[in-house]
């Protein structure tokens, strides 16, 4: 983005003259492209206005989710506990960004990594416990959230009833895949009739998830997470969908542990055949998610090598790791996917 | 021709990792890259690979497709009528003339009619395999899941290690 074009978008939005210092698109930005825009505003006391940009790319974006979607979640948000940047505007269609679809919110200052989380030893050991457990605690407070209150419900759709969360999922994702993949993929439906005749019906509550989450997804400063970023996948869900696609979480301290004081903080448990059974299906929805992608690789909108690199390479490879443990228990299946997962990282 | 298109690739690729990669700093270029050093990596081996895959593929699907048809083609259910008609097609169809050299693109054409024929299979077997005689849903069921089983592990070489890495 040049810089004189955002500022001068920013000027009109913001009906004050504004001074763009620095724009920069974040890394690795795979599903949207985020840029941080650095700006002073105003004449003689200049303040700064530093904001983040989320544009959909080219190709539509690698979640089959539009940019309204999450911009509505981050809406309704503002105001909750849930610690977020605050929502400024979502627009598209304009001169700006080609007219893709957009979303402006307040820059939050801090990082999405944490410092010291890779030290090997003692040190690094007591790091991964607090990081594991701060992580744990802002997903407790996310799933404990009154979301009707809030308004979720407005942005999202709710499942029947807190058992029937998963089937809901399941029709929702199983309608993109078909919908958008760019191939037959027989394995991938025999994979969807054994997770459907698997699908679990215990869930006890439903609670707003937020998808991808964990280290690289959050806002960190001085050891907490100041806020909660990108809602790309959000859901009101069974909660154990957020710890099975949590980046890792559980691997940086002990699994049992860190489950221990998500409950003890969110004061109720996640259901471990459950989570077995959601670190299967986010590989599913993984591959819907890098599948779609490709559409605007092959229609020419977006011809960036890592397109045919995620789109093809990658959710072929996951593609073979799934047709491996079709039809094994849901646990054991679940048991062998994290292990390899754990061992081609 | 020498040297080959394999040859090339595969030298391609090296300059990248030896004479370019050390250079590159800026993320964005270095991640670009990497996504093309992935993809080189899939091109070296799937340029000597994919006709003969698709080839072999061809045969065994349409072996395959046969005897599923014999067994289905007794049905009077709408979706294993549909299905039977669909198969017997494209079993039927005249691909290339005899005497044209196989291109990828061709077998390509005649491989993706036989995956969406399988995937409809798969579809069938579990959405209407009870309107066929016992036992024989869970033969084509088993026989279509070994199948694609073993098509997977045979083309496993076109995508690891090439995709192994981070993709970007």
């Amino acid at each position: 983005m040049e810089l004189a074009v955002v500022a001068r978008y920013l000027t009109e939005k913001f009906g004050e003259e504004t001074e763009v210092k620095s724009c920069y698109q974040t890394f690795p930005g795979m599903s949207r492209e985020t840029w941080f825009v650095f700006a002073e505003q105003g004449k003689a006391a200049k303040k700064d206005c530093n904001l983040v940009i989320r544009v959909n790319p080219p190709s539509g974006g690698g979640v089959p989710v539009p940019l309204e979607v999450e911009w509505g979640v981050y809406e309704k948000l503002w105001g909750s506990p849930v610690p977020i940047a605050k929502p400024l505007w979502f627009d598209k269609g304009i001169d700006f960004a080609e007219g893709r679809a957009h979303m402006v919110r307040e820059l939050v200052d801090g990082q999405t990594e944490v410092e010291g989380v890779d030290l090997p030893g003692e040190e690094g050991d007591r790091i991964r416990k607090h990081t594991a457990f701060k992580h744990a605690e802002r997903l407790a407070q996310l799933h404990s959230l009154d979301w009707e209150k809030y308004g979720l419900n407005e942005v999202l759709p709710v499942p029947s009833s807190p058992s029937q969360s998963m089937r809901l999922e399941f029709e929702i994702w199983k309608k993109r895949w078909e919908e958008g993949k760019t191939d037959p993929f027989p394995i991938i439906s025999e994979a969807l009739y054994w997770l459907e005749e698997n699908l679990p019906t215990d869930t006890k509550r439903i609670s707003l998830t937020k998808g991808n989450n964990g280290l690289g997804e959050e806002i960190w400063r001085d050891g907490e997470i100041v806020a909660m970023s990108d809602f790309e996948l959000a859901a009101l869900s069974d909660p154990a969908q957020d710890w099975a696609f949590s980046q890792g979480m559980l691997q940086l301290h002990d699994r049992e542990e860190t489950l221990q004081h998500y409950e003890e903080h969110a004061g109720f448990s996640i259901s471990r055949p459950t989570l077995a059974f959601c670190e299967l299906w986010m590989t599913f929805k993984a591959i819907v998610c890098l599948n779609s992608t490709l559409e605007g690789y092959l229609d020419g909108r977006d011809l960036r090598p890592v397109l045919a690199n995620m789109g093809l390479g990658t959710s072929k490879r996951m593609e073979s790791s799934l047709a491996g443990v079709i039809g094994m228990d849901i646990q054991e299946a679940a048991a062998v996917m994290t292990g390899r997962r754990r061992k081609q990282s | 021709m020498r040297p080959s298109v394999k040859e090339i690739i595969d030298g391609m690729s090296w300059v990248l990792d030896t004479r370019v990669a050390p250079h590159v700093t800026q993320k964005w270029a270095a991640s670009y890259l990497r996504s093309i050093k992935g993809l080189l990596l899939h091109l070296s081996e799937r340029v000597e690979k994919e006709g003969e895959l698709l080839f072999n593929d061809n045969q065994v699907v349409r072996e395959l497709l046969k005897r599923q048809l014999e067994r289905i083609v007794d049905s009077d259910d709408e979706v294993w009528v549909n299905l039977g008609r669909e198969t017997e097609e494209a079993l039927q169809k005249q691909w290339r003339k005899p005497e044209v050299y196989l291109t990828v693109a061709s077998l390509e054409e005649e491989n993706l009619c036989y995956r969406r024929i399988v995937d409809s299979l798969i579809k069938a077997v579990h959405e209407n395999g009870s309107s066929l005689p016992a036992g024989v849903t869970s033969l084509i069921h088993e026989e279509t899941v070994v199948y694609l089983k073993e098509k997977i592990e045979k083309e496993k070489d076109l995508y690891d290690p090439a995709f192994s890495g981070s993709p970007y």
